[in-house]
């Protein structure tokens, strides 16, 4: 969330560099990277275990929440935190009762997105995992292979959370509780 | 009731361009209106910004009744900022908006709703508490914002551009309705605007900034009547200039000799400033010479001449029936009435003025 901020709102030297910095996880192909990851993670011990696999689902899906972020502040106005901390609200409170829900909506959306790309990762939790770390699309994977019923009933739990995803997205995206500076235009 | 004094301030946001603010010196007097006039651009609102500590200055300080607050956290300076498009917040009632300032002083429920009400009254704006900003006109809105920074009793209270969003009717509403709360509550105000009519009709003292520098801090009528360059001059409306030489309260020119005794500079190269209105057609006797009508206008209220005397052109705005008296072509007797010459140092147009050494 900061990093957006920081790419929504200011310009600076180097900011397309920043930029293509973040998106880099998305362009690089995710099993190059996890390599790489893995044999690090094996050193400090984080293979095999939750804090790892949680710990490498960062990788994907960070950038996407940098530049749902990037978006909702590249519409909002810095001085409405200005105004609130000249009417008394200390840093703190500026950020509870004007920043955040202004920025609500984006955070949803963020998070949302987090979550779909986090759970349809199969090859990162597998790498990292060691097969130790069972999530839905691992499960799914073993039963494809010898309970093609379990299977079936596996891939509609599978696909309920994009669907769900897709309708409080929409209704956040609308516009409707766009807070500061029509959101929903992202 | 605070007195503001600015003492050397300074914002520089790139080094490679010049200062939004440079070495202004301001004494902001308690419980007054001043104003902060100057073109887009001349630092009114960074100055402003720095009052309120929502920018750190390069250089300089700012005191309150003779205390720095340079080290005092916006939110704890007194000084409250009602910025030029409102900003309230759009996710909270017009009450919530009002109250948000006491609620972050941890004022009780009740009392915030009490106060709120008489907000509310105060800008004429009684039943609004449950709407939403975005249900509000412009004016309303501005209504609004004003009351929210008033309801916390700042010690001082920053106007940036606040009628410049307004269309002419509201905004001359507005006036009257900041002029009397502002005189009512004795809030110590500073004003920013662009509009010099604005600055004239409602502060009890203006600050003419130029490219983050102070021109001339003076009473509203003195920008008119002894304006300290021709820059300030043309700023304030059309004058007329005749170069020329000053010497023992008169100034010799290539279209003649006048009596001049209001004068800033000594003997020496001069500039006399003449408003069009204080031109006197067909008038004879002192300071009076000869002239041709190039053109006119008339204009309901008032007649415009242009008049050729010599090599020079002037201006003068008459009464509307002197259309019938004079033609264009006439040639008729034009007279400057002494008492309304104001003789000018001879600073090129554009040039900067001259730091005043009083300041």
């Amino acid at each position: 969330m900061p990093a957006g901020r920081a790419l929504g709102l200011y310009n600076f030297a180097g900011k397309r560099i920043v930029e293509i910095m973040i998106l880099a996880p998305i362009i690089v192909p995710g099993l190059a990277v996890v390599l790489g990851i893995d044999t690090m993670f094996i050193r400090y011990g984080l293979s095999g275990n939750i804090i790892g696999v949680s710990l490498v689902h960062l990788v994907p899906t960070l950038p996407y929440m940098t530049l749902v972020m990037s978006g909702v502040y590249a519409n909002y106005d810095v001085d409405y935190e200005l105004q609130a901390r000249s009417l008394g609200a200390g840093r703190w409170a500026t950020q509870r009762y004007v920043t955040l829900p202004a920025v609500f909506p984006g955070v949803v959306v963020g998070a949302l997105f987090t979550f779909l790309i986090s759970w349809s990762q199969y090859v990162l939790t597998l790498l990292i995992g060691n097969g130790q770390v069972e999530t839905l699309p691992i499960l799914l994977f073993n039963f494809a292979r010898s309970e093609p019923a379990i299977a079936g009933a596996l891939s509609v739990v599978f696909v309920l959370p994009g669907i769900l995803v897709l309708l409080l997205s929409s209704k956040y995206l609308s516009g409707d509780s766009a807070a500061v500076g029509g959101i929903g235009n992202i | 009731m605070t007195q503001v004094t600015l003492s050397g301030l300074t914002k520089i946001f790139d080094q490679k361009s010049p200062p939004a603010v440079d070495r202004l010196d301001l004494e902001i007097e308690s419980g007054k209106l001043t104003a902060l006039l100057g073109p887009s651009g001349c630092g009114k609102t960074t100055t402003m910004k720095m009052i309120a500590g929502l920018l750190r200055p390069t250089a300089g300080d700012i005191s309150f009744d003779g205390a720095s607050i340079l080290s005092i956290k916006p939110e704890e300076r007194g000084a409250v900022m009602v910025f030029q498009n409102y900003l309230l917040f759009p996710y909270m009632s017009i009450a919530d908006n009002i109250g948000f300032g006491l609620k972050m002083r941890k004022v009780n429920k009740g009392e915030i709703r009490s106060r709120v009400q008489d907000m509310l009254d105060l800008v004429q704006l009684p039943g609004f508490e449950d709407r939403k900003p975005n249900q509000l006109s412009g004016g309303q809105q501005q209504r609004i914002a004003l009351a929210r920074a008033l309801i916390v009793e700042p010690n001082v209270l920053l106007l940036d551009e606040s009628l410049s969003n307004l269309d002419a009717h509201l905004r001359d509403e507005m006036r009257v309705l900041i002029r009397r709360i502002q005189t009512e509550m004795g809030i110590t105000t500073v004003f920013v605007t662009h509009d010099q009519e604005e600055a004239v009709v409602l502060a009890d003292k203006v600050a003419l900034l130029f490219d983050g520098r102070l021109q001339q801090f003076d009473m509203p009528d003195a920008f008119y009547e002894t304006p300290k360059t021709q820059e300030i001059a043309t700023f304030f409306g059309g004058t007329n200039f005749i170069p020329g030489e000053y010497q023992n309260g008169v100034m010799t020119t290539g279209i003649g000799d006048f009596t001049a005794p209001h004068s800033l500079v000594g003997d020496g190269a001069a500039v006399l400033s003449i408003r069009p209105e204080a031109v006197d057609l067909g008038v004879s006797g002192e300071n009076s010479v000869s002239g041709t009508v190039l053109s006119h206008v008339y204009a309901g209220r008032y007649a415009r001449f242009q008049i050729r005397i010599g090599d020079v052109e002037i201006e003068a705005v008459t009464e509307p029936g002197q259309v019938k008296l004079f033609a264009d072509g006439d040639n008729i007797p034009v007279k400057f009435d002494p008492d309304k010459i104001w003789v000018l140092g001879p600073h090129a147009m554009g040039q900067p003025a001259a730091a005043d050494p009083t300041g």
